[in-house]
Formats: C-alpha cells, sequence, structure tokens
C-alpha cells in the first residue's frame, strides 16, 4: 500500500518544471472561500495514516515563532531543481523556503523587520518574544510570488506593511513593501493598535487583509485593507467596523474570505453595535463588504449584515463572534438558500447564513460549551467543508467543551436541505471525548475518497500533538501522542492550522515546522 | 491537561505558595505565556467585565473575567503581634522534627470564604509543604488552637505579618491597581474569578479614564472609559489640571532631548525601558510625579539611535521599548472649569474613606496608556 501510494505520486509529478497549481496550497485553507479541503492528496488515506507507517519525517528550528500555516508549491523549480516546496513565515518577519521532503533550506531566512519585541508589542516587561509576521502568506504562482504582511518598528512608530517576494529568490519586487494606511468614516489606520492575524487573499489584482487588537488594549478599531497587486503605489483602501468606538476586530486567523462576484466576508470581534441608532458600528457582526470605484465599501443595509441578537452579553463575557473567521460554502443545490456561510463564535455556536440576505441568519446551533456558562471560547477555529462520493457536503467544527447534544472536540455536520427549503445543518458524528485547545481543522481527500480531518492540539506542558481522524466516520487513525517520543513536536501555537499537500503533513510551531509523513517515503 | 475542576482549597494554597515562589521562578527562567496563571498582577484596562491584568512575572497579558459572584476583599497586613486573640487563621511554613514549626505565610479572616473549609487539625500536608492552623492563643509565641482543641507552636517566623481579608467593592478597582486573583481558567485562557483581593496602598491611588458627561464645578460626573455608569469625581483646589498636546513621532531625531515615563524591563538579559509617555524636552510625567524618586522610571536623555530607539543618559546608552500607543507628548496649562459634555480625560483619583472619589490630577484629551502599571 504505502509503494503504490508512494508510486501513485511519483508517476503524477509534472515532468515540466512548472508549478503543480491545482496540488499546490497557496493560501490559508486553500482557497479564497476558505474551505479547507485539499483534494489532491494521492498518498494519505485511511488506510496509510495510522502510527505504524505515519509520523514525523522531520522538523527544522526557524529564527522565530511560527503562527503562519505553512503553505507548499508542488513542483517548484530553484536553482535547477524541481521539488516540493514549502514557504514559511516566523515572528521574526522572517520567510523561509524549505525542500518539502528533507526539511532543507533552499534560501532563507529573509528578514524584512524589524519586528516588534514583547515591549512594543504590548508593553510587557519580560520576555524576549517577537511579533512580525503573524498571518498566512498568499502565494500568485502565476506572477511567481509570495505576498506577507508583518509588523516593523525601524524607528519610534510601529508600522503595518505588506512585501511582495519572489518566490523563486526571496528578493522582494519593486514597488513594495506597501505601507498600510488610510482612513474610513474619519478614523486613522493605526499600525500601534493591532495585530494582523488574519490570513492574506488574493482576488482581483487585490490583496486583502485584515486586522484585530492587541488583547483588546485601548484604543484599538479592526480593519479590513486592500493593496492594489499590480499598482502598490496606489492608496490603500481600508475600512473598520467600529469607527466610532472601541472594537470590531477582524482577529480569526482566517481572515477575510472572497466570493465569486468578488464580494468580501468579514466577521466581527467584540465592539459597539450602533446603526440602528444612526451610528456606524458593527461589533459582533458577519458582514458583506464590496470594493467599488476601488474603495471598500459596507452599505449598512440589512442585507449585507448579521448582528448578534445578544452582542451587548458576547461584548460583556468577551465572547467575540469572529474568532472562527467565516467558510463560504459551495452552491447548495435544490436550496432556497443555496449561497451559504458558516462562521462560529466563542459562544460555542455555529451561524449559518445566508449570503444572499446576510441579516436573517438561517440557523445558530450550540455545538460547544454549557449555555448556563458565562465565560465561554469554545470555537475560535475556522470550519472545513469536504464532499463526499454520494455528492454531500460536509462542514467539519473544532470546539474545546462538551456541548449539550454531545459534541466533543471535532463534529462533522451535513449541510443539507429539503427540496426548495433553505439549508440546514445536520449532525453526521463526533469524537468521543474531548481534544485539548483543538486547532483549525483541514480535510484532505483524493477527489472525494479517503477523506481525513487533521486536527492539532495544544497541551498545557506545553507539547502539541497531530491528530487524525477517518472523515466519514470521525474514528482516529492517528495521533502522534501515540508514540510522543517519535512523533510529537513541542511549543504549539494558538489557533493554527496543519497543512497538507503531496503526501505530507506541516505545523508550525514555536520553534519552526515540523512535517510528517508517511515513514518509508524518500521522496 | 489543565484541570479547571480542581479543588478552590487547592487554588487558594496553590495561590499563596505562587505569590511566594513567583519571584524566584521569574529570576531562574521567565515563564512562557499561557503558563499557569499567576495570582497577582496590575489592572491594565477595564472594559466591562473583563479586566486585563499584567501579571507580575508573565510576558503579556492575562485576561480576568468577574461576575456577580465573585468577591471583593482588600487585602490588610496586620503585624503578629497585633493579632487580636481569638482571630482563627492558618499558617503556612514547614515542619523540621528538629527545629519544630516555621511559618512562611500567614492568613487569617473568616476561614471558609477563603476555601479553607476543611476542619483545622494538627500539621496538615498539601502538595506545597505543611500547614496548620486554629485559633490564635498567644502571638508571643504564637500558639494556635486546633479544632480539635489541641494547641500548635510555631516556633520561627519567616513572616511577620499576616494577611488579612477585607470585604471591598468593584468600585475599587482602578487601572494601575495592583490585585491578586483566584480564578478558573478557562482552555481559551481567560480566566474567571471567584475572588480578587485588593492590594493596600497608600492613597488607594488609580487612574480612571473616563468622558466628561457634566461639570458642577467642583464636582465632575463622568462615564469611566471602559464602563457604562456614570461616576462623580470631586475636583478639589488643589487638583492640578493640563492639557496633553500629541507631538509628531517624526520630529523626533538623534540629538534632541527626550523624556521617557516607564518601567525597566525585566529579567537577567533585559536592559532598558518601557516607555509608557515620552515627552520633549526634560519633562516629567504628571501622573508620575509620586515617582519622581524613582530615577529608572523617569528618565531624560539624548537620542542616540532611532532604531533601536536608544537615549544616552548618564549611566550611558539606554534602550527605551516604544509601544505602538505610547504616546509623544507635551502638556499645556488647563482649567477645570473649561472641561465640557464629551471631554476626554484622565484622572488621577484617591479613594476617600466614605467611598468618594477625589481627583488629584486631571490630563485633558488623554487617551488610555497602553499598559500603565503604577507599581512596576
Amino acid at each position: 500500500m504505502l509503494l503504490a501510494a508512494v508510486m501513485s505520486i511519483l508517476t503524477s509529478t509534472p515532468a515540466t518544471a512548472a508549478p503543480d497549481h491545482a496540488s499546490s496550497v497557496v493560501m490559508f485553507h486553500n482557497d479564497k472561500s476558505r474551505t479547507g479541503w485539499y483534494r489532491h492528496e494521492k498518498v494519505l488515506s485511511p488506510s496509510t495514516v495510522n502510527t505504524k507507517s505515519f509520523g514525523r519525517i522531520w522538523s527544522k528550528d526557524l529564527d522565530g515563532d511560527v503562527m503562519a500555516t505553512p503553505l507548499c508549491v508542488a513542483g517548484m523549480t530553484i536553482g535547477g531543481s524541481t521539488r516540493d516546496v514549502v514557504y514559511v513565515a516566523t515572528n521574526n518577519d522572517s520567510v523561509y523556503a524549505i525542500d518539502a521532503s528533507s526539511g532543507g533550506i533552499i534560501w532563507g531566512p529573509k528578514t524584512l523587520g524589524p519586528s516588534l519585541t514583547n515591549a512594543q508589542f504590548t508593553g510587557a516587561s519580560y520576555g524576549g518574544g517577537h511579533y512580525g509576521i503573524t498571518s498566512t502568506p498568499a502565494i500568485d504562482l502565476a506572477s511567481n510570488t509570495i505576498y506577507v504582511a508583518g509588523l516593523v518598528q525601524p524607528g519610534i512608530k510601529q508600522q503595518a506593511k505588506a512585501w511582495a517576494l519572489d518566490l523563486t529568490t526571496g528578493a522582494v519586487r519593486k514597488g513594495w513593501p506597501v505601507t498600510i494606511k488610510g482612513t474610513y468614516l474619519g478614523r486613522k489606520f493605526d499600525a500601534g493598535q493591532i495585530l494582523q492575524r488574519g490570513a492574506l487573499v488574493i482576488d482581483r489584482g487585490r490583496l486583502f487583509l485584515s486586522f484585530g487588537s492587541r488583547q483588546d488594549l485601548p484604543d484599538w478599531h479592526g480593519w479590513v485593507a486592500a493593496v492594489d497587486i499590480n499598482s502598490p503605489s496606489h492608496p490603500v483602501t481600508v475600512f473598520t467596523p467600529d469607527p466610532q468606538a472601541d472594537g470590531g476586530g477582524i482577529w480569526g486567523v482566517g481572515g477575510v474570505a472572497v466570493d465569486d462576484a468578488g464580494s468580501v466576508y468579514a466577521v466581527t470581534g467584540n465592539g459597539e453595535y450602533d446603526i440602528p441608532q444612526g451610528g456606524h458600528d458593527v461589533g459582533q457582526c458577519v458582514l458583506k463588504l464590496r470594493i467599488k470605484q476601488g474603495k471598500l465599501t459596507f452599505s449598512e443595509k440589512p442585507v449585507d449584515y448579521y448582528v448578534a441578537p445578544n452582542y451587548k452579553f458576547l461584548n460583556s463575557t468577551d465572547q467575540d463572534l469572529g474568532g472562527s473567521a467565516e467558510v463560504l460554502l459551495p452552491t447548495l443545490k435544490g436550496s432556497s438558500t443555496p449561497h451559504l456561510l458558516l462562521t462560529a463564535g466563542k459562544d460555542g455556536c455555529t451561524y449559518l447564513i445566508n449570503r444572499d440576505n446576510i441579516g436573517k441568519i438561517i440557523a445558530r446551533t450550540r455545538l460547544y460549551g454549557d449555555p448556563n456558562d458565562h465565560y465561554l471560547t469554545e470555537i475560535r477555529a475556522t470550519p472545513a467543508y469536504f464532499e463526499d462520493g454520494k455528492g454531500h457536503g460536509y462542514v467539519v467544527v473544532t470546539g474545546y467543551d462538551p456541548g449539550p447534544t454531545g459534541c466533543k472536540g471535532v463534529t462533522a455536520l451535513r449541510v443539507t436541505s429539503s427540496p426548495g427549503g433553505p439549508a440546514k445543518l445536520v449532525k453526521q458524528w463526533t469524537l468521543p471525548t474531548p481534544l485539548t485547545q483543538p486547532s483549525v481543522p483541514e480535510v484532505s481527500s483524493n477527489g472525494v475518497d479517503n477523506a481525513i480531518v487533521w486536527v492539532t492540539e495544544r497541551f498545557r506542558d506545553d507539547h502539541g500533538a497531530l491528530d487524525a481522524f477517518d472523515a466519514a466516520t470521525g474514528a482516529k487513525l492517528y495521533s502522534s501522542d501515540e508514540n510522543g517520543n517519535r512523533d510529537s513536536f513541542g511549543s504549539p501555537n494558538s489557533f493554527t492550522c496543519p497543512s497538507v499537500a503531496r503526501g505530507r503533513v506541516f505545523v508550525g510551531t514555536g520553534d519552526g515546522v515540523v512535517a510528517y509523513g508517511l515513514l518509508g517515503d524518500k521522496r | 491537561m489543565w484541570n479547571v475542576k480542581r479543588g478552590i482549597e487547592t487554588r487558594r494554597i496553590t495561590a499563596v505558595f505562587v505569590s511566594l515562589l513567583g519571584l524566584f521562578a521569574a529570576l531562574s527562567k521567565p515563564a512562557r505565556a499561557g503558563e499557569a496563571p499567576p495570582p497577582a498582577g496590575i489592572i491594565v484596562s477595564i472594559r466591562g467585565n473583563i479586566l486585563e491584568v499584567q501579571p507580575a512575572w508573565l510576558t503579556g497579558h492575562q485576561r480576568l473575567m468577574i461576575d456577580e459572584k465573585t468577591k471583593f476583599v482588600e487585602e490588610l497586613l496586620t503585624p503578629v503581634r497585633r493579632v487580636p486573640i481569638g482571630t482563627r487563621m492558618v499558617v503556612f511554613g514547614s515542619n523540621n522534627p528538629k527545629e519544630g514549626l516555621t511559618g512562611f505565610y500567614m492568613i487569617a479572616g473568616d476561614l471558609k470564604s477563603q476555601g479553607f473549609g476543611a476542619k483545622l487539625s494538627g500539621i496538615m500536608q498539601s502538595q506545597w509543604g505543611s500547614y496548620w492552623g486554629g485559633v490564635v492563643k498567644s502571638v508571643r509565641p504564637l500558639v494556635l488552637t486546633d479544632d480539635d482543641g489541641k494547641d500548635i507552636t510555631t516556633a520561627h517566623l519567616q513572616a511577620h505579618v499576616v494577611h488579612f481579608d477585607k470585604a471591598a467593592s468593584v468600585s475599587e478597582l482602578l487601572i494601575g491597581t495592583k490585585i491578586s486573583y483566584v480564578s478558573d481558567r478557562t482552555q481559551g485562557g481567560i480566566h474567571h474569578c471567584t475572588s480578587i483581593g485588593l492590594t493596600s496602598s497608600p492613597g488607594k491611588a488609580g487612574v480612571l479614564f473616563a468622558t466628561v458627561v457634566a461639570n458642577a464645578g467642583r464636582k465632575l460626573t463622568v462615564i469611566p472609559r471602559f464602563g457604562s455608569t456614570p461616576v462623580d469625581i470631586t475636583v478639589p483646589a488643589s487638583c492640578k489640571v493640563q492639557r496633553q498636546v500629541t507631538l509628531d513621532a517624526d520630529a523626533i531625531k538623534p540629538g534632541d532631548t527626550v523624556s521617557a515615563w516607564g518601567v525597566p524591563m525585566q529579567g537577567r538579559d533585559n536592559n532598558g525601558l518601557i516607555a509608557f509617555a515620552m515627552m520633549r524636552g526634560k519633562k516629567l510625567f504628571p501622573i508620575a510625579s509620586n515617582e519622581a524618586g524613582a530615577p529608572d522610571r523617569n528618565v531624560t536623555g539624548v537620542v542616540k539611535y532611532l532604531s533601536p530607539f536608544t537615549l544616552t543618559v548618564d549611566k550611558g546608552p539606554l534602550p527605551v521599548y516604544v509601544t505602538g500607543q505610547t504616546p509623544l507628548v507635551d502638556f499645556a496649562p488647563a482649567s477645570a472649569s473649561h472641561l465640557h459634555k464629551g471631554d476626554m480625560v484622565m484622572f488621577v483619583v484617591s479613594k476617600t474613606s466614605t467611598g468618594i472619589l477625589s481627583a488629584r490630577y486631571i490630563l485633558v484629551d488623554a487617551s488610555p496608556i497602553i499598559a500603565f502599571a503604577s507599581a512596576g
């Protein structure tokens, strides 16, 4: 089985030097809809992923903490050698290109900093940590470019910047970096207030970035920014959901998502909501933004936003709606609500939203946490989506504490509807026991076959684990803790996401990056 | 896996001993964010039911949530010799067969409310060491009568004060207040507080950021920056009032004289000052005036480098860490009588014995200062 799997991918590797677009991972959760579905996996399957044949194949310490999800370009030619290349960004404002099979550094660190120290970031008087690139970059294979964003402090002022780097050499493209600045409804973007945790996304020649706060330290405002990647000298367009009050952080690691029509979706955290009073603040909301005449715009109409009805309670208990970002689901045929968005909150609930009329929510369903508890931090992970061979679509949602209907750790729900009826989510499976701080899930499959759910856990003793579950049943296939000496990794990060590409799984850690794969795979 | 269901007694004992051990732990190895929660810190912001706290020896901030069940106590330190006979108290320490009992930490008060509901009987053990308790029979030597009627003599005292808890109010929470806390920690990192202890300090001064609602001469009504309930603040004639003028950071060049108010970096490998505020020229940040005797917190020097920002002070080069929200300011005269509805104001207030907030200092047009920490 192992040999067959390896031979399969060897024979599928193109002979040409052009990167394999289809099987590359070029942005967080695989696409601008943030589905988290890698459907080109020919090596890893429920029959090959187990403690005996699968495990850690290499790890690489880098110059900083890796909060970004590693990206992977398949069949990348650098220096005359064609191979799969992992691109990793660190909190030291550095970017690396790493050989996916060996962990050897191809180029890097390409350091774009100086990054911020802990002291500069929050005023903390201890520790030597850094805050630089905290979000997942985005790759444009057509232009052979990787876009990254980070914080720098070259002098007294802190700055948020975006860079375009040559994928082959790491060189900064001409005209870059771009400094993020701008004003929305009188509120000026202030890089000294923000954490740029949301993953980048490219659409129609624009690079979108999202921003949250630094632990809600005042003053702060959430932001979305769009950079013209073809004319980086053009002014950046910005939007803040809370221009008049603190809040509205867009801090979910998934960042914003973009649909086929170019509409931009964001979910905000705690903050004021005062549209009914004539204000412009939309904290604890799901938002649909548009680019009009080159600028980010928000209509403030109910059709374009949903506000949690209990937003005041969510605010007072720090139960952000925006912690998990959003996933745009593929069209649900036969439903009266075919265009769907799913998000989830710290309150432990999923929110199924009709993208054609966002204000009218389809369903809010509690999966995790005790509803009588006032301090929930249940879901802070972007859900993933996949389909089976019967044409059914599923979402996978990870959460912390068990919910009232028995959901634990990871739950798969089928996306369905009655003919002509609204969409609904039907629980398919959940785990028998909770996980410890489960990460953003990722699903790999070979088309609609052999689907696997990948999740990392973060333990308080400073070690992390990679888990794999059969996506059809929820059965555990593998956990690195089962052979901890060989497979577990140290210094796990919060809110991360493993990435899967061509037989390997990559995990960013507090020390660098770790790769998993079939133990006999010598590719 | 962190067990959030541990008993309150264990947590209380843990908190007490972590208090004692924290300094040593900090000196040996700065803890990573996300490790076991420290029991003490300084409030840097208050928003609704959420307190943001700078822990005493952790990198980064921790978020505490309070609710209607959270108990607020003020910690008072009383010399052992002044503890009234009959007081019920507990001693934490060591039990050496040759030297007898040595007390490290002593706590008194309503023990059940502090989590010591169990019977006090002889020398008891926890994972942290020995403890014993009972009703004070004598203070020289310290003899306690336990619940079985047996007298226990503490032969040696390494601490000479007893910690008493006095009921306090949520209104005592001000930015800059040092607190200790007993909490359940969720997996997500927020600390749900069952008890918050306010550390007593001279004058109980704290900082309040607020928006003016009404001005009645010697009394201002304000809405706290992170609250929704109006608060009255008296403005005595002695209160100094100034207006903050924000300067452009790009105007600072090497060779300029700059003053900074902040907190020294801590840890063996760290050197420098984290700046809460910076001023052009030789100046003292107004609310730091009571720290004038602490030269390591208020410095004036000549800009040597912009990156990394370094001042040349009397002792040589000093790295100054400028946060994203460190204001670069100057001060202009102002008057409380000119305050209007909607003005953003920073108050340094004291709380009188009758609970009235009295302003010592008012800074108009001030925004909340990140990581304000009056006590370091």
